[in-house]
């Protein structure tokens, strides 16, 4: 007692075992506490997916692909999972917030992680745009069943809740995590019920006929086309990534959730596909559009099931939307922490402590793309820059594991190195072929930009760790 | 903690950066003779990077600690620990830190004037065992303060029993630790509602010292005892951790965990 005075400036460094609770960081002045467990990391990731895959695109990928559409969501969820595990490894190397961006940036040199990070940043805008015109196609529907005699304008509700979402972002400091957990809980309860329900209805159980239908109506080809089309649907799970340093005991829990994430989605996509063309076949779902998701609920269950799924999908596109905007503000915090974009950007709000500007670089441009209004093209501007950071991030592992530097020391091991990545690679580029002319010119021009503002921003950052 | 142990008992106090809630002068006197740690919490609300918010507020954050820390070393406080933290979750930073430096209690500041009269409830010997060592730490004061041992009757026990057999041991611990026995007065009472009496007799004392609670049915549906007397008391309450905390630690930040 007593043989240590209190030296009132003094800083105290806490753990810095990185694996524990916090980061302690002494230099910067105070540790950094973890509070995202398994099951928040898992709400993130299925939070971010669900909406698209059941609740927007099961009408428009039957039209594509008939009922082998379940093929295209099957592949998707494959190439996802080829991506999956090498994330894992890579954000259990670096539990550093910033996610693909952050491991491209490092391991394949700056040029590269700034197109990825700005490609991500667009990609989950593009994303986000398109989940709002979900939104606002099933608050159409709900005015419609419910009878209301006044035409909803999508457009303008979409806009709306873009507005909406943004400020409540910036002036909201109640904890809306629990909210969220809790929205996916519903929704997977609601989902699980009616694909178990509707699963034994197709199988004759209630002594219901199939439609009777070819399983290729459009050949293979489509297949692949509409794998393309629905990778929206996965682009959730790499959104774990992202907040790594704030997840706990991130060795277990960062593969966990970015893999049960995958998988969990990816069974309930094939089960939708394959429940909603058995029960009313792929081209009458297809004429249903964006909100066909409703009437399989209403073939199922009646009225009941309707509203059910119609209010499923009303908080599945909207909390896909929120989580897409909070995302991209990190993504573009990562850039300017590394001075890719000013630092201005980073700024917090002092009221509200949230990040106004980072926030506001997401919400903005969401107006414009939901005024461009082409959902099918936003969407697959926002697989096409996705895919190419999984692309980058599988090559990224490849790089490392070769280089093995010193600091690399994931506690995951990606399995099946080098088949797993090097096919993660292939599949994720080669996924970009089987996309619309449209799509791919007009994400190829953004990344071209994103090279254009490295060259004339950023080209003195250096942050490659293996270079030289 | 035994009796021959040289280190002072451990406290707790945490302190919400930027601007803490002024502590009472006479608690951090009081608080004086043992080993503070000091955490300063800054809530980080989801939207923000805890990263980020240090990035901008960490230089005003650990000013603002400061300061506090300060006030313990004019108090006369010796091996005060600080420790910043950026959290989006207080009861995850404040359970970690417990754990991590073996704090033996954790404060829950209240209005303090003068410390003369110490109310401790206690229920029996095993949770007297982590209470006493403490009291006796905080009372080092040449003896101007009262202490109160309360104990709520049990359905088995006799007061006699209670008075030879947790009091008894108690003040002789209390005794050896250097408190003058003259001071403590020792009190049984019977009552349906433990937690009501003890929120009665805190209105004569000016600070609660109490053992924590492990989780059983009635803690999950009404609040632990000591969670009800912290809300309905002005008081400082100190609430006394157990060693098998650990457990009770993991149990509730496993269940903060599936909110």
């Amino acid at each position: 007692m007593g043989q240590e005075s209190t030296a009132p400036d003094r800083t105290d460094a806490g753990p810095t075992d990185a694996g524990d609770a916090a980061v302690g960081d002494a230099a910067r002045g105070g540790e950094l506490e973890r509070t995202l467990g398994l099951t928040q990391a898992l709400a993130i990731g299925t939070g971010t997916m669900v909406g698209a895959g059941i609740f927007v695109f099961p009408g428009l990928a039957a039209g594509e692909a008939g009922p082998a559409a379940m093929l295209s969501f099957a592949l998707g969820a494959f190439i996802a999972l080829l991506v999956a595990l090498p994330t894992s490894e890579l954000a259990t190397a670096m539990p550093e917030s910033g996610g693909g961006y952050y491991f491209v940036s490092r391991a394949l040199g700056t040029l590269p992680g700034c197109m990825v990070g700005l490609g991500q940043w667009l990609g989950l805008v593009f994303a986000s745009a398109f989940y709002l015109m979900g939104f606002g196609y099933y608050l159409r529907d709900l005015a419609t069943e419910l009878g209301l005699g006044v035409p909803v304008p999508v457009v303008g509700m979409a806009l709306a809740t873009a507005v909406l979402l943004t400020g409540v972002s910036i002036t909201g400091t109640e904890n809306t995590g629990d909210l969220q957990n809790w929205i996916v809980a519903s929704l997977l309860t609601l989902l699980g019920g009616f694909l178990g329900h509707g699963g034994l209805d197709v199988l004759g159980v209630f002594g219901r006929e199939q439609v009777p239908e070819a399983f290729f109506p459009y050949g293979v080809l489509p297949v692949f086309t509409t794998a393309a089309l629905i990778f929206t649907s996965y682009l959730g799970f790499v959104q774990i990534a992202t907040v790594a340093g704030e997840i706990k005991n991130p060795a277990r829990n960062l593969p966990r959730s970015m893999i049960g994430s995958v998988v969990l989605v990816g069974l309930l996509y094939v089960l939708t596909i394959f429940i909603g063309t058995s029960l009313l076949g792929s081209e009458q779902l297809s004429s249903l559009g964006e909100t066909a998701i409703v009437n399989v609920g209403r073939a199922i269950a009646g009225t009941f099931g309707a509203a059910a799924l119609l209010g499923g999908g009303l908080l599945a596109t909207l909390s896909s939307a929120n989580a897409s905007i909070l995302s991209a503000s990190r993504s573009i915090y990562a850039l300017s922490r590394d001075d890719l974009v000013p630092r201005s950007v980073e700024t917090l709000n002092k009221r509200y402590r949230t990040p106004h500007v980072a926030l506001l670089l997401a919400g903005g441009p969401i107006l414009g793309l939901i005024l461009y209004g082409r959902v099918e093209i936003l969407a697959e501007v926002a697989s096409l820059l996705h895919l190419v950071m999984y692309g980058l991030i599988c090559v990224a592992l490849l790089v490392l594991r070769r280089a093995d530097p010193d600091s690399y020391a994931p506690s995951f091991r990606c399995p099946g190195h080098p088949v797993v990545p090097a096919l993660g690679a292939l599949a994720s580029f080669g996924l970009i072929g089987f996309m619309n002319p449209l799509s791919i010119v007009l994400g190829g021009l953004i990344l071209l930009a994103a090279a254009g503002w490295y060259l004339i921003y950023a080209r003195s950052v250096t942050l490659s760790e293996l270079s030289s | 903690m035994t009796p021959s142990d040289p280190s002072p008992s451990s406290i707790l106090v945490d302190v919400e950066l930027p601007a803490p809630a002024p502590l009472p002068p006479k608690l951090v006197a009081a608080l004086a003779s043992l080993r503070v740690v000091l955490v300063g919490w800054y809530a980080v609300p989801e939207q923000t990077s805890p990263a980020q918010a240090r990035d901008q507020f960490g230089a005003e954050a650990q000013a603002a600690l400061d300061t506090v820390a300060r006030r313990f070393a004019e108090a006369g406080a010796t091996g005060t620990t600080s420790r910043l933290v950026f959290t989006g979750s207080k009861f995850d930073t404040l359970t970690r830190i417990s754990t991590e430096e073996d704090c033996d209690a954790v404060l829950i500041p209240g209005t303090l004037e003068r410390l003369r009269r110490l109310l401790v409830p206690l229920r029996g010997l095993q949770n007297a065992g982590h209470i006493v060592p403490f009291v006796a730490d905080l009372v080092q004061d040449g003896g101007t303060t009262n202490v109160t041992l309360l104990h709520v009757l049990q359905e088995e026990e006799t007061e006699a029993g209670v008075q030879a057999d947790l009091f008894g041991p108690v003040v002789e611990q209390l005794a050896a630790q250097g408190v003058q026995t003259d001071l403590v007065e020792r009190r049984v009472v019977t009552t349906d509602d433990p937690a009501d009496t003890i929120v009665e007799a805190a209105a004569h004392h000016d600070l609660v010292v109490l053992g924590e609670t492990k989780p059983s049915v009635r803690s999950v549906l009404f609040g632990t005892v000591p969670e009800h007397i912290v809300r309905a008391v002005d008081l400082p309450v100190v609430v006394v951790r157990h060693e098998e905390d650990d457990v009770t630690v993991a149990e509730r930040a496993a269940q903060s965990d599936a909110h």
